[in-house]
């Protein structure tokens, strides 16, 4: 059996995984997406949060100039409307 | 001259302590992001429940920011106006919701001493508009071009042929309120005057008011007001103005002695009036029936006249089938049958 390495070499020993350079580019590129993709998520929370936090902010100010009985009502008024359908091609 | 290193085959065996630093470094900058992530969603997460609490679970975006500020707006509005009693609207949460957008100016109802029927009629017109137009109302969806609001002289026109239709007959005009009366102009209601005794009379501003709160008027029928001071219905605003100067009902001058009216006295021609007889010093609007309603069943126009307002006699006739002047003429015809046979005899 043809040894691929010298196995008197310390970091071909015994113990220790062999990877081609084909296998750590693919690793580097399955990592490479996975961060894409955390950031994205990370991207879209942090949206969700800025955008709920500007919301909280309006809907405060609202509920301190109209009052909580107005804001409430137009919110369950909205509740209540049907999910406008998105048009095709969007 | 340098050699250049060939390029790395995809067989080549990569340094395990190389790859061992490049999987550490590529699974903390992983866990980093991971952390950033469950930070974020948490983040998120809490912001939109605390947004939840206070918006009744609606996701705040631009179409509801644009709904809440247009009902803000619309309240305003509805405040200033003067139209709508505040405390009402805090009583009623979803009245600025539901109150109509403020389209064309409608007549407004000039100051009169608040009375407990006053307060009544708010609070009707009021509950209207609460249970009619919540379940249509729908803020954001701006109103179709051809759906323009009707102008005002639509609005007072609809208002007075609700009246003539279901409001009390001797409550919308009296002598001497009609004293801009075109009698040759087209008319959509005929007067015919009779000897009715009713004590309802309405006034200029009952007019405004009736056209501003067309619905809540129909639903209360009777109304009682007192008679009108000439001052105010002079300082009446326009829609007083527009309903007197609009050939809307006819008055016929009453003679002093009593006469029979013969023939229908008609002010336009598809309008038909029911000839009564007259009474000096007597003078009562009642509505006129148009050609095509004279086939109506007697149901339909029974509900047009409160039966309170309608003497026995008129009841009688309608439910006898027979009117009176019918059998007065055949009457008189049989009479002069009589006299003739009498002579030749």
């Amino acid at each position: 059996m043809t040894q691929p390495f010298d196995l008197q070499d310390d970091q071909y020993a015994t113990g220790h995984a062999v990877y081609t350079r084909a296998a750590v580019d693919a690793y580097l590129a399955a990592v490479a997406q996975r961060r894409q993709e955390l950031m994205t998520q990370i991207r879209i929370a942090e949206a969700r949060a800025a955008r709920a936090e500007l919301a909280a902010g309006r809907v405060a100010a609202l509920e301190r100039s109209v009052g909580e009985l107005v804001v409430g009502a137009a919110a369950r008024d909205l509740n209540r409307r049907p999910v406008p359908a998105v048009p095709e091609g969007d | 001259m340098g050699i250049p290193l060939p390029e790395p085959s995809a067989t080549e065996i990569v340094p395990p302590t190389v790859v061992d630093k490049t999987v550490a470094r590529c699974n903390a900058e992983l866990e980093t992001l991971e952390h950033r992530l469950e930070v974020a969603l948490a983040t998120a997460r809490r912001n939109e429940e605390r947004l939840a609490a206070t918006s009744v679970g609606r996701v705040i975006d631009d179409e509801f920011e644009t709904a809440v500020l247009e009902v803000v707006e619309r309240y305003a509005d509805l405040i200033a106006s003067g139209r709508v009693d505040p405390e009402i609207l805090v009583e009623s949460a979803l009245a600025p919701l539901v109150l109509p957008a403020p389209g064309p100016a409608l007549p407004e109802v000039p100051a009169r001493n608040t009375t407990a029927s006053d307060a009544a009629a708010s609070d009707e017109m009021l509950s209207d508009s609460l249970l009619s137009d919540a379940q249509l109302s729908d803020l954001a969806t701006p109103p179709a071009p051809e759906a323009a609001p009707p102008a005002v002289e639509d609005v007072v026109e609809d208002a007075v042929e609700d009246a003539v239709e279901g409001a009390p007959v001797a409550a919308l005009a009296e002598p001497g309120d009609l004293a801009d009366f075109q009698p040759d102009a087209p008319s959509a209601v005929s007067a015919t005057p009779t000897n009715g005794t009713n004590g309802h009379a309405h006034d200029g501003d009952e007019l405004a008011a009736l056209a501003a709160g067309r619905r809540s008027r129909r639903r209360r029928g009777t109304t009682v007001v007192t008679r009108p001071d000439p001052s105010q219905l002079a300082a009446t605003p326009a829609v007083a103005v527009e309903v007197a100067d609009a050939p809307l009902i006819a008055e016929v001058p009453v003679p002093e002695a009593p006469v029979e009216v013969a023939a229908p006295v008609e002010v336009a021609a598809p309008v038909v009036a029911a000839p009564v007889a007259v009474e000096a010093g007597h003078t009562e609007v009642v509505p006129a029936v148009a050609a095509e309603d004279l086939d109506a069943p007697d149901d339909e126009q029974a509900e047009r006249v409160p039966a309170e307002l309608v003497d026995d006699d008129s009841v009688e006739e309608r439910h006898s089938g027979w009117p009176a002047h019918l059998l007065i003429h055949a009457g008189l015809i049989l009479v002069v049958f009589a006299l003739i046979l009498f002579r030749l005899s």
